[in-house]
């Protein structure tokens, strides 16, 4: 009698402890797009800038004037001008019909690529006012991993543009 | 079984402290439970269930001002979208099918909202569920139609004691002072209630809405398509493979809100963000209830103590008749253990009980359903913890009666 009490006692006590060491730790879930930092925000403890489309952000110049958000998807390249900071939900428009690009894998093959206007309808965009771009070729077609050059005007002045896909350009 | 039989005589031995042991854990534990319980449920009603608006196309301001004006039937629209711009965005592939309604309108407190016909007959406000006006749901009547009619959702219809063929005048604003539109719409419909805050609006036809008297300007606008305006649509969006929602709703949100008139807003995204807001009113009710079973804890404690200064004989005597140091230290332990844990199933009933008597209150206030059967994360952590709770309390009393000296306190008394 004394050993089934002894039994119960433990077993109480054990399923106790196990339940409550594994019930209480808490879920987390992200939603969204992904979510990268530049150097400068992240060195002052400053929030992760979210890519809207779930691209990578790359830098125009810098983290504060801009980004390129890069997207491959089959064998279509998108490019999504947007703001610095944390400003990379703000569409920024530019002049420019498209954007020539410069693109080296990571085998350290060369290609050329020009990105065509798409404008965005719902947001009033046109051609010469576009903050989208896209292109269509066969070889982005399993392209993982390349670094791409250029440039566009943005905010005002033409301005580098470098991309680290999938991994993002970040001077800062 | 003697083990047993000899902590059930001590619990009824000392009944009272046991007794108030007991309600101060179930207070404490009926609290808890409540608190998570409610807080749970609140967060799946505004965040999980959605309640049949995948987005809401709304004019550009606060997005929780436009969900909570649009669904929750609160606040007040920022402003209006023109009527081309939301025909364009039903252009766009992954949006299935959208409703436009117009509210800021108001009748003896409740929302009269103008909204297509097609929310009465074709939405669902949960899955599978639409609207009915079926007397054996409850409901009375038919949707409107054209012209001067109006349904009222249940919540309303009971409060105002809308009979059907009654008629009434809108105010424009959703303050009782606003000008009154003379129109005398006729109440055609009483929607069966449905637990939801659209139970708490009045809804009459988008065209009635424009020929209110007074928008003389805004019919003669709403003629030319041009120029109608539009207050926002609920949108519904494609579903992928399993259900899901298209992930091109990330595209379509982004390209809407770059736009200077109208905005895309997720329900599902824009509602966490009250809960963050008001997070601190759950977290201070939690931390209360926290602290009474912590204090219920140590009430438990003394109260073993206590008796247990009483018990020094009975004990010394067991050690004599042949029980060991462990045995009168796991009897004392489990004492405490059956204690917190009788607290425990009493604080559980509890917990469920103030959520039944909230979820009728809150469900009148707000059209948001409760169950009280819902089981929240406490009540899964609740006997793990509650006996964690008894052996903690236990712990002092039992080391104390491990260490009863059988010669010291078997010397006679008198």
């Amino acid at each position: 009698m004394q050993r089934t009490f002894w039994i119960v006692l433990s077993v109480a006590v054990l399923s106790a402890v196990v339940v409550f060491a594994t019930g209480c730790q808490k879920k987390t879930a992200t939603v969204g797009g992904s979510a990268t930092c530049c150097g400068s925000c992240a060195a002052a403890g400053g929030e992760k800038h979210e890519a809207h489309h779930g691209g990578s952000l790359n830098a125009i110049e810098t983290c504060a004037v801009g980004h390129a958000e890069i997207k491959v998807v089959g064998k279509t390249l998108s490019c999504w001008l947007v703001g610095g900071e944390n400003e990379t939900g703000k569409a920024v428009r530019t002049a420019d019909p498209a954007i020539d690009l410069k693109v080296t894998a990571d085998g350290g093959k060369t290609w050329s690529i020009s990105l065509q206007a798409k404008p965005l309808e719902l947001a009033g965009e046109k051609v010469g006012d576009c903050s989208h771009f896209e292109a269509t070729t066969d070889w982005l077609d399993g392209l993982k991993k390349f670094h791409a050059e250029g440039a566009v005007n943005f905010k005002g002045q033409k301005r580098a543009v470098k991309i680290d896909y999938p991994e993002g350009y970040d001077p800062d | 079984m003697m083990m047993w039989r000899i902590i059930l005589k001590s619990l009824r031995q000392h009944w009272l402290s046991t007794g108030l042991a007991i309600l101060s854990i179930a207070l404490g534990v009926g609290l808890l439970i409540s608190v998570v319980s409610l807080r749970e449920q609140a967060h799946n009603n505004f965040t999980q269930v959605g309640l049949g608006v995948d987005a809401v196309l709304g004019p550009k301001g606060s997005p929780l001002q436009i969900v909570l004006n649009a669904i929750y039937n609160l606040e007040e629209m920022p402003g209006k979208i023109p009527w081309p711009y939301y025909q364009q965005v039903l252009k766009n592939p992954i949006v299935v099918e959208g409703i436009p309604f117009c509210s800021g309108h108001s009748y003896a407190g409740f929302r009269v909202n103008a909204i297509d016909r097609r929310f009465l007959t074709d939405f669902e406000f949960l899955p599978g569920q639409k609207f009915s006006f079926n007397p054996a749901d409850g409901g009375q009547g038919r949707a409107f139609n054209e012209g001067e009619e109006a349904v009222a959702g249940a919540a309303a219809a009971r409060e105002l004691g809308v009979k059907l063929g009654e008629t009434f005048n809108p105010v424009c604003g959703v303050t009782d002072n606003g000008p009154v539109h003379h129109n005398n719409i006729r109440f055609v419909g009483i929607m069966a209630p449905t637990g939801t805050p659209y139970d708490r609006a009045i809804y009459i036809p988008l065209t009635t809405f424009y020929q209110l008297e007074g928008h003389e300007a805004v019919a003669k606008m709403a003629v030319d398509e041009q120029y109608r305006e539009i207050s926002g649509a609920f949108l519904k969006i494609k579903r992928i493979s399993g259900g899901a929602i298209h992930p091109g709703i990330m595209d379509l949100k982004y390209e809407i809100n770059q736009a200077p008139t109208a905005q895309f807003v997720v329900p599902n995204e824009v509602l966490p963000k009250l809960f963050t807001m008001i997070g601190w009113v759950d977290n201070t009710l939690l931390a209360i209830s926290i602290m009474v079973i912590v204090l219920a804890g140590l009430f438990l404690l003394v109260a073993l103590a206590s008796a247990l200064r009483e018990r020094r004989r009975d004990i010394a005597l067991m050690r004599a008749l042949g029980a060991t140091r462990t045995t009168i230290f796991g009897l004392v332990v489990s004492e405490s253990v059956i204690i917190a844990v009788l607290g425990g199933v009493c604080g559980l009933v509890l917990g469920h009980a103030i959520v039944a008597a909230a979820a009728d209150a809150v469900r009148v206030e707000t059209g948001l359903r409760f169950s009280e059967f819902y089981v929240s994360q406490a009540d899964w952590v609740l006997f793990p913890a509650i006996i964690v709770l008894g052996l903690l309390s236990g712990l002092i009393p039992a080391v104390q009666a491990y260490r009863t000296g059988v010669l010291k306190n078997l010397t006679p008394i008198s």
